[in-house]
Order: C-alpha cells, then sequence, then structure tokens
C-alpha cells in the first residue's frame, strides 16, 4: 500500500463521522437537513452504514466461536445411527486408530508419558469487569480461558513491566508459557512465583513444577515439590514415579 | 425517505460497551445467556448443535439493533431478556418453516411477543450477507485495518504505528480498502 492515493470522495469522511457520531451538533444537523433534499447522499450514507455494519460483523464473528468454547466441553455427543457394514468399518478404524495410539503412548519416554498424562492447564480466575486496573488483565484472562495464550501471555507482560513483582502475573504468565509448550520460560515465570513465600499461588506453583521436573527426568527434585503441593492427584504420581 | 437508523449522541454505559465491541462485555453476555436458550432448544426438539447456532444467531440480531440504535438496553437483564425472546422467536420460526417435523403448540408462538423488536429488512439482510462473503476476498491487511478501524475502534494513529505507516497512509489505506469491497459486491 502506498502513500500517493488521494481521497477523492468528500462525502465519504462527512459520511463516516456523521455513521461513528465524530459530527459535532452544528455539523450533524447540516449533515441531517442535506440528507432530506439530496437522495444520492442519502443512498451512499445508507451503504455505507450497511457496509460498515458488515465489517463490524465479521469482526463480531471471528470472536464469537472463541468465546463458546468454553461449552466446548458439555457439547452433548452426536446421535449417529450407523448401518451395520459402515459400523463395521468405523470398528476397523477405531481399532487401527487405538492400536496406533497405545503404540505410540508406550514407547514415549515415561517421564513424558507421566506428564502427559497428569498435565491439565490451571483453569484461570473467574473474571468481572470491576476498576480500571482489573480490566487489562481480565481481558486477558479471558483469552487465556478460550485457548488464546498468546493474547493472553501478551498482555501479561505488558502488565507485568509495571508491576514486576507481582506474583498472579508470574503465574499466569508460567501457565502461558507451559500450555504453549515453552516449558523452559514457564519453569523460570514459576520459579519467580516460588520466591514469594506468601504466594496465593505457591501450592498450585509446586505442582507444575513437580511436573514440569518429572517431565525432565529429574525425580528427586520433582518429589520434593509434588510432596509441597496440595493438588489431588500427588500422591497417584508420586506412587506413579516409584514403579 | 425513510429515516437512517443511527445512535444517539448520549448512551448509557453498557449500550456504549456494546457498540465499541468490548470483548470482556460482549462475552460475558454471551456465555452468561447461552445457557438458557440451550435448554430452551433442547426441551424443544432441537440439538446442541441447533442451541449453539440459533443463539448464535439471535445474538448477532440483537447486537446489529444496538449498533444501529434499535435497542439501547441499559442493564445486562433487559438485554438478556431480549435476547432470550429473539433466541425463541428464531427458533420456532425455524421449526416453522419446515426444517423440522415438529411443531411447537400455537401458545407457545403466540407467547413470544417482540415488543416492538424489529429485524433488518430482508434486502438489508442479504445485502450484510454478501458483504460477509465479500469481505473474505480482501487482502490480509485490508481485512486487518478495518477490523481494527470500525469494529476495535482503535484510532488511525495507533493502527499505523502497527503497520509503520503515517497516519495519513492508514487512512488512505483503510479508504481504499472499502472502496475494494465496494468494487466486489458490485
Amino acid at each position: 500500500m502506498n502513500d500517493n492515493y488521494k481521497i477523492p470522495d468528500t462525502n465519504f469522511e462527512r459520511t463516516e463521522s456523521y455513521l461513528m457520531q465524530k459530527m459535532t451538533n452544528e455539523e450533524h444537523q447540516v449533515f441531517e437537513k442535506e440528507l432530506t433534499t439530496n437522495g444520492q447522499l442519502y443512498n451512499y450514507v445508507q451503504e455505507t452504514r450497511l457496509l460498515i455494519l458488515g465489517i463490524k460483523e465479521n469482526g463480531l464473528r471471528n470472536n464469537i466461536d472463541s468465546w463458546h468454547k468454553v461449552f466446548a466441553n458439555n457439547k452433548p455427543a452426536k446421535k449417529v445411527n450407523l448401518s451395520l457394514p459402515r459400523w463395521l468399518a468405523a470398528a476397523a478404524i477405531i481399532t487401527v486408530i487405538g492400536l496406533g495410539a497405545w503404540f505410540v503412548f508406550f514407547n514415549k519416554n515415561q517421564h513424558e508419558r507421566l506428564f502427559a498424562q497428569f498435565y491439565k492447564p490451571d483453569t484461570g480466575l473467574v473474571t468481572a469487569m470491576s476498576t480500571t486496573d482489573q480490566y487489562e488483565f481480565d481481558r486477558a484472562m479471558l483469552n487465556y480461558k478460550t485457548g488464546n495464550y498468546d493474547k493472553a501471555l501478551q498482555a501479561w507482560q505488558t502488565l507485568l513491566l509495571s508491576k514486576p513483582g507481582s506474583d498472579t502475573l508470574h503465574y499466569f504468565i508460567a501457565s502461558s508459557y507451559l500450555a504453549t509448550g515453552n516449558e523452559a520460560k514457564a519453569l523460570a515465570s514459576f520459579k519467580k512465583v516460588e520466591e514469594n513465600s506468601n504466594s496465593y499461588f505457591l501450592k498450585d506453583t509446586y505442582w507444575y513444577i513437580g511436573l514440569l521436573l518429572v517431565k525432565e527426568g529429574r525425580e528427586a527434585e520433582a518429589k520434593s515439590y509434588l510432596q509441597k503441593s496440595n493438588h489431588w492427584q500427588k500422591d497417584k504420581l508420586i506412587e506413579s514415579l516409584k514403579k | 425517505m425513510q429515516k437512517i437508523d443511527r445512535l444517539p449522541n448520549e448512551l448509557n454505559k453498557l449500550t456504549e460497551a456494546i457498540i465499541s465491541n468490548d470483548d470482556v462485555v460482549l462475552s460475558k453476555l454471551y456465555t452468561t445467556n447461552y445457557s438458557k436458550v440451550k435448554d430452551y432448544i433442547l426441551k424443544n426438539s432441537g440439538s446442541g448443535d441447533d442451541a449453539k447456532d440459533i443463539f448464535q444467531e439471535a445474538f448477532i440480531a440483537v447486537w446489529r439493533n444496538v449498533q444501529t440504535g434499535k435497542f439501547l438496553p441499559d442493564s445486562e437483564t433487559v438485554f438478556a431478556g431480549y435476547l432470550y425472546k429473539v433466541s425463541k422467536y428464531k427458533w420456532i420460526d425455524f421449526l416453522r418453516k419446515g426444517q423440522r417435523t415438529k411443531v411447537i403448540s400455537f401458545e407457545e408462538t403466540d407467547a413470544i411477543e417482540l415488543n416492538g423488536f424489529e429485524f433488518l429488512k430482508e434486502d438489508d439482510e442479504q445485502y450484510l450477507g454478501s458483504i460477509q462473503k465479500n469481505f473474505l476476498k480482501l487482502g490480509n491487511t485490508c481485512k486487518e485495518v478495518l477490523i481494527k478501524f470500525y469494529y476495535k475502534r482503535l484510532p488511525l494513529k495507533t493502527i499505523a504505528t502497527n503497520y509503520n505507516w503515517t497516519e495519513a497512509t492508514a487512512k488512505n489505506n483503510k479508504y481504499r480498502c472499502l472502496q475494494q469491497l465496494r468494487e466486489f459486491l458490485k
């Protein structure tokens, strides 16, 4: 796109200002009066109004599915009526996929397998619009909860610049890194949370650090972290490490 | 000439948030109202997928009416009430059009009062559908610029900074993208 393109349409700017409430009262009155006598301008405004509405609707439609993701786990199973030959074919495919998955799963490193078995991303905090300070955090939390980890991470890192000591920010930055597979950075951020012995997120942090250490095969260190966590599956994981 | 649908100059807080397409507010309105509509549709011979489709279309219809100043909700309760009614209306309309064999009783249908809620005229609805399709033909930068300016209401200065443009370039590019969309629609 170049800088030489000039806006030729004098009506456009006025129309846009009118539709986006950017006119002064006086400009507004003059424009509305003109609309009653100038049919061409009237049609142009109507068309531009729909055009802008259509563009905005595209923006809305792009977001709507991500908002729906929070209900994804509650989606009822679809009823499928399979005839017998199809049923047999489906069973065969499922068996092949199942065997393949079993083969891949059991050939994976045992530590990675345990990590995959026990790791679930933190579910995040309940967001509620309140103060301005909270606003950006909540917006990022919404992205986090709908799986837009990169967006959430970006916003929280910006907030961290003004609140470098926030254990909440470090915790969710770590959780976002972990959810996107960036384990080294996740561990570094969880370690920042650990520095705050009063953190609300301390016990959860122990769990995730423990899990990361399990994945790296550092069993002894992992156990000491897991012992300090209060995760409901900590005993099961420690037991699995003994096998 | 028919009056052009346009927003009044002074808006209440909720309407302003919806007009500005505030993600936090819109997603909250979406997520807190879905379950009630879903329950209604599941109880009336619909599936989970039907519930999602109908609710999303109703949500967009209500959002459109806020954008055009036809509906100015001053509380989340008012918004929720309208959204529920529009969803029910859309579901019954869907059943009536014969897309499903089971038809809800007339008593049920008559109970839905839309209290003056207006849907878009059919011509406008079709034109919007055409905009949706043709918008996808635009280049990525054009799509982003138009969404950032009109949907997210970002100032031109911010958009210019994002692309390393001058503000004048951002303004011209936005106009050019809009013109391109108009051309596609001819």
